[in-house]
């Protein structure tokens, strides 16, 4: 047998080389479906935490949000959150959220969200806030607009979504009741009653109106103010007109009068630093009149947030109290309507509280004839109390006060042929500001903005920043638009 | 001798001893079989439901991304601007259930009655970390449809794309229902306010039984218009 032939009959130890053949086949096929189905889980994955990354950025936004409406300097402007921006580095990130976590949740587990704000400076912002004029440069905010943009990341995967946000700014009131309008027609009744510029503020208990007090620090406003200029139908000044229902007639004595005058008491026109009573406690200032009034209530009018009650000549308006519920009366709209058994409105409306304060809008209709009362408040004496706090804004119809009503905030009656009258029986306690603001000029005689009856049990509105810086920094002032995904 | 000795001597098998092998081996391996063709029937469902799944999760994402951003109008914030419809069908007035058209306002310029682009493009701008405001040209309208026939899903940005553009195949059916701010069903496009997508999917290569690797995947999601608050 030749040498090559033992060579070829030899099997000795193939067994082990075809086992490490057959071997690397089936690894090799192991490997090979191992990252395929490796590769799934993966695609799934990245889907997974892209997706969480998104919820983190909307959870930014609303952080964010919540954070801005708390902000602002003495022109409600956002400049402080924005100090240090430049045209090169725009977005400055907000107070304790950068790299922010969801609450109980590590970022390990959760993820974090970042959340940054920028000016509007740029001519191309206009294109995204709506707004007609930008701000300056990127470090002023003058037009309370800002951007922002929250980031959320996720185990590596990150989204991006932006927003502008928006605050009205509230108009300036210069005096505890404000009867700004084209009229100022006035008209007391009673003798004893409050009404009070200086600035009153509450540090606890401020549910009960003994624990407000006079806080000497801050400037008083005037008990009532006026704009400046001649009411033209009757053409004496707005300040006269009003001063004229101080004074003495038919009934009302020199003793009446200056009891009426004792009853208001705040910045005195001839010595700003100081306060008085009487006429001198009435003043002009034009910083609010009726322009300025409207270019706000349109601005609130407009945001996306805002609901507004409309109330008509067929179904008017009323608020009833609920028992023991103050700030959550009834709602109904058949007040005396023409509409009959159509107006069926029957709710509950929530007026807010100091530490939920909101925005109540009711609208009504033009009426040519001074009459129509867009919104009663209560029944008379001895129903159930009306509480509440933040805005409430009656325009175009009369606010009619029969019950027991006290507010925490800003109450506002304005538009054509409106006023606001505080019947018999009624009691009202207003803390920040009260505007009876008519924009028809020309209304006839009789028909009075501000109207205070003779047997009032109790009228007393008094000034309080603290009330008035409540309801500017209350959400409903805020808007956040333009929402996007970059 | 030893026994292993005798063993090597051995000069072939008998007929019922390969009978009986033959039949040990027939048993073994009918056994295999059934083993094996089970398990490639669970390869082919996973492997199908997991393709479905992927088709069902991209085109659910892409169309929640864009629908969220469904209606942007910057200047709708503004006193007297009455916002544009966000959705609105693609053909008729009433809302459909197989096609919708997204329209947003990229530049700001809707005044309360006219101001959206409906057929050309418009800058989209975007400033980044630095400040620098990059500008793109973006349709405001996109237009999703589903086709039933050819179970496809297709995207066109008005202004973009010259065509409608397939973004998902493979779909079994697909319905887009629409809410009102009350969550009570519309298809009125001024009251829409959530789109609600329903899909169901399957593979490419859908077999005929659940034996041949048939696969229906269902999901359901609901996005509401983040730019439409009322």
């Amino acid at each position: 047998m030749t040498r090559w032939r033992m060579l070829v009959d030899n099997e000795r130890g193939v067994a082990l080389v075809l086992s490490l053949m057959i071997l690397l086949v089936l690894t090799g096929l192991v490997l090979a479906f191992l990252s395929v189905s490796a590769m799934e889980p993966q695609i799934s994955r990245n889907l997974g935490d892209t997706l969480r990354a998104r919820y983190l950025a909307e959870a930014g936004l609303e952080a964010g949000f919540n954070t801005l409406i708390g902000l602002g300097d003495g022109n409600n402007t956002w400049t402080g959150q924005l100090t240090g921006a430049t045209n090169g580095n725009p977005w400055r990130v907000l107070p304790a959220l950068n790299a922010a976590t969801l609450p109980g949740i590590s970022a390990a587990n959760g993820g974090t969200f970042t959340v940054s704000i920028r000016n509007d400076w740029q001519s191309s912002d206009n294109a995204l806030t709506g707004e007609t004029t930008a701000d300056a440069n990127a470090a002023t905010d003058v037009n309370r607009v800002v951007f922002m943009r929250a980031t959320g990341t996720f185990n590596g995967a990150t989204k991006t979504l932006e927003v502008v946000v928006k605050r009205a700014s509230l108009p300036p009131f210069p005096g505890a009741v404000n009867v700004p309008g084209s009229q100022a027609d006035t008209f007391v009744n009673t003798q004893f009653f409050d009404i009070d510029g200086r600035d009153y503020r509450c540090s606890s208990n401020c549910d009960n109106a003994n624990q407000w007090d006079v806080d000497d620090d801050n400037p008083a406003k005037y008990a009532m103010a006026v704009n400046t200029g001649t009411q033209s139908n009757v053409g004496v000044t707005y300040e006269s007109r009003v001063e004229s229902a101080f004074g003495t007639s038919g009934s009302c004595d020199t003793g009446c009068s200056n009891n009426k005058k004792n009853s208001i008491r705040g910045k005195d026109q001839t010595d700003p630093t100081d306060t008085t009573t009487g006429l001198n406690a009435i003043g002009a200032d034009s910083s609010l009149n009726p322009s300025v009034m409207q270019s706000f209530l349109s601005k609130l009018a407009a945001f996306p947030g805002t609901t507004i009650l409309q109330s008509t000549m067929a179904c008017p308006m009323i608020l009833e109290g609920a028992p023991g519920q103050p700030n959550k009366p009834i709602l109904r709209n058949n007040n005396g309507g023409s509409g009959g058994a159509s107006c069926t409105l029957n709710q509950t409306l929530d007026l807010g509280s100091r530490s939920d304060p909101k925005l109540i809008y009711f609208r009504g209709e033009l009426d040519t004839s001074s009459t129509f009362t867009g919104l009663q408040l209560g029944l008379g004496s001895g129903y159930p109390k009306l509480k509440g706090a933040g805005i409430l804004v009656v325009e175009d119809g009369d606010l009619r006060q029969m019950g027991e009503f006290e507010w925490d905030g800003i109450v506002i009656v304005t538009g054509r042929y409106v006023g606001a009258g505080f019947r018999t029986s009624s009691t009202t306690d207003i803390r920040g500001a009260f505007v009876a603001l008519e924009t028809q000029p020309g209304e006839a005689s009789g028909f009075f903005e501000f109207y205070l009856d003779a047997l009032a049990n109790r009228f007393s509105v008094r000034n309080s920043t603290q009330n008035v810086n409540m309801v500017q920094f209350m959400r409903a002032l805020h808007t956040m638009s333009s929402w996007r995904e970059i | 001798m030893t026994a292993f000795k005798r063993a090597r001597m051995e000069e072939g098998f008998t007929l019922a001893e390969l009978l009986v092998a033959c039949a040990v081996i027939a048993f073994v391996m009918a056994g295999l079989l059934g083993m094996l063709q089970s398990g490639q029937q669970s390869y082919l469902v996973g492997s199908h439901k997991v393709e479905a799944q992927q088709t069902a999760r991209l085109a659910i994402d892409r169309l929640v991304q864009e629908i969220r951003n469904g209606g942007f109008c910057p200047t709708c914030a503004n006193s007297g601007v009455t916002p544009f419809n966000a959705i609105t069908p693609q053909t008729g007035s009433a809302l459909s259930a197989s096609s919708f058209v997204i329209q947003n306002d990229w530049n700001g310029t809707w005044d309360g009655s006219s101001g959206i682009s409906a057929s050309g493009t418009v800058n989209y701008t975007v400033m980044d970390a630095g400040g620098t405001v990059t500008t793109t040209q973006r349709g405001e309208r996109i237009i999703y449809a589903y086709n039933s026939g050819t179970g496809t899903l297709t995207r066109q940005e008005i202004g973009v794309d010259a065509t409608a553009l397939t973004i998902a195949s493979g779909i079994n059916s697909l319905t887009f229902s629409y809410l009102d701010s009350s969550g009570a069903g519309t298809t009125t496009p001024a009251n829409a306010r959530t789109v609600v997508i329903a899909l169901t999917t399957q593979p490419a290569a859908q077999g005929a039984s659940t034996s041949t690797g048939k696969v229906l995947v269902t999901m359901t999601d609901s996005v509401r218009l983040r730019n439409r608050q009322n």
